[in-house]
């Protein structure tokens, strides 16, 4: 098993709940204290720097490209490249049935609750990184053919 | 130019139509016309010209004999959706997020909105996907051929 595939179940596991909880708690404040600049900010700062996770270890090659030893191949990084695609594609297709289905619930002279808004973006988030960790797995392959 | 510059620069040219003639008239209407705001955004109708980036394929479609989409084509493909998508992403965020600070916890908004971000997304990730292509291939176009 490559480092690759031990960041993906890592990512799979521990990255939700990194993730969540804070965006929780910004929610959490939001409702309990009413809507102000700060839990804005921190739940878009979550969701942005979540979504734009998957550059971590292309920034983590970077940093390590004086070092001999390689963790992270053409073939790695063309994997992690294929499994972000995947993942967009998903999101789209998840952004795509949100707004129908808001749509076809309401009608078309509806209104919807603002709050609907950010708890669309969290689940933007899950299905997002959930799809990634998922595509990079099934790339490498179930029985781990790396060491 | 190969296949995949001519797609890219054809949504490009069919996405900037669409934007301009859409803001050209969202503006005469409101401006010139005075229709009230909400007639006037009629003017957005224009977007539907984006629709003719479904002909791409067809226009510049595979032919017989020739190699279209190498290894390198399919990187830059997939260079591209990625930089779209996370452009999109960036957009997703502040559509969600402000309505949601700027109006009050409970408050609602027409349904209306929500189609009209999965428009907006859509013309993004085209429009910056096309641009990204365009820009790895290089705007001079270094000997590709179709």
């Amino acid at each position: 098993m490559n480092q690759t595939k031990v960041e993906s179940w890592l990512y799979f596991f521990l990255g939700l709940a990194c993730f969540l909880i804070p965006g929780g708690v910004a929610v959490f404040i939001a409702y309990d204290r009413g809507i102000s600049f700060v839990p804005v900010l921190m739940f878009t700062g979550i969701v942005i720097w979540g979504g734009l996770f998957w550059l971590f270890p292309f920034i983590c090659n970077k940093l390590r490209k004086g070092k001999k030893k390689v963790d992270f191949d053409e073939r790695d990084q063309l994997i992690h490249k294929k499994a972000v695609m995947a993942a967009y594609v998903v999101l789209w297709l998840y952004f795509v049935t949100a707004c129908v289905i808001a749509w076809c619930i309401v009608g078309p002279h509806g209104s919807i609750s603002v709050n609907v808004m950010p708890l669309t973006l969290l689940g933007g988030l899950v299905v997002f990184t959930t799809v990634q960790g998922l595509a990079s797995l099934i790339q490498y392959g179930r029985g781990g053919k790396e060491k | 130019m190969n296949k995949t510059q001519k797609i890219a620069r054809f949504n490009l040219i069919v996405i900037l139509i669409a934007l301009t003639l859409s803001a050209i008239a969202v503006s005469a209407f409101y401006f010139i016309v005075d229709l009230p705001i909400r007639r006037a955004l009629g003017g957005l109708g224009f977007l539907g010209i984006a629709g003719l980036m479904g002909l791409s394929p067809v226009l510049f479609g595979k032919r017989r004999g020739q190699i279209s989409f190498d290894e390198r084509d399919q990187l830059i493909h997939i260079r591209a959706t990625i930089v779209a998508y996370s452009v999109f992403w960036l957009v997703f965020a502040a559509a969600c997020m402000i309505p949601w600070w700027i109006l009050e916890t409970g408050a609602k908004i027409p349904v209306v909105v929500l189609p009209a971000m999965l428009a907006g997304g859509f013309i993004i990730v085209q429009l910056v996907q096309s641009v990204a292509t365009l820009v790895q291939y290089g705007l001079a176009g270094k000997g590709e051929k179709s």
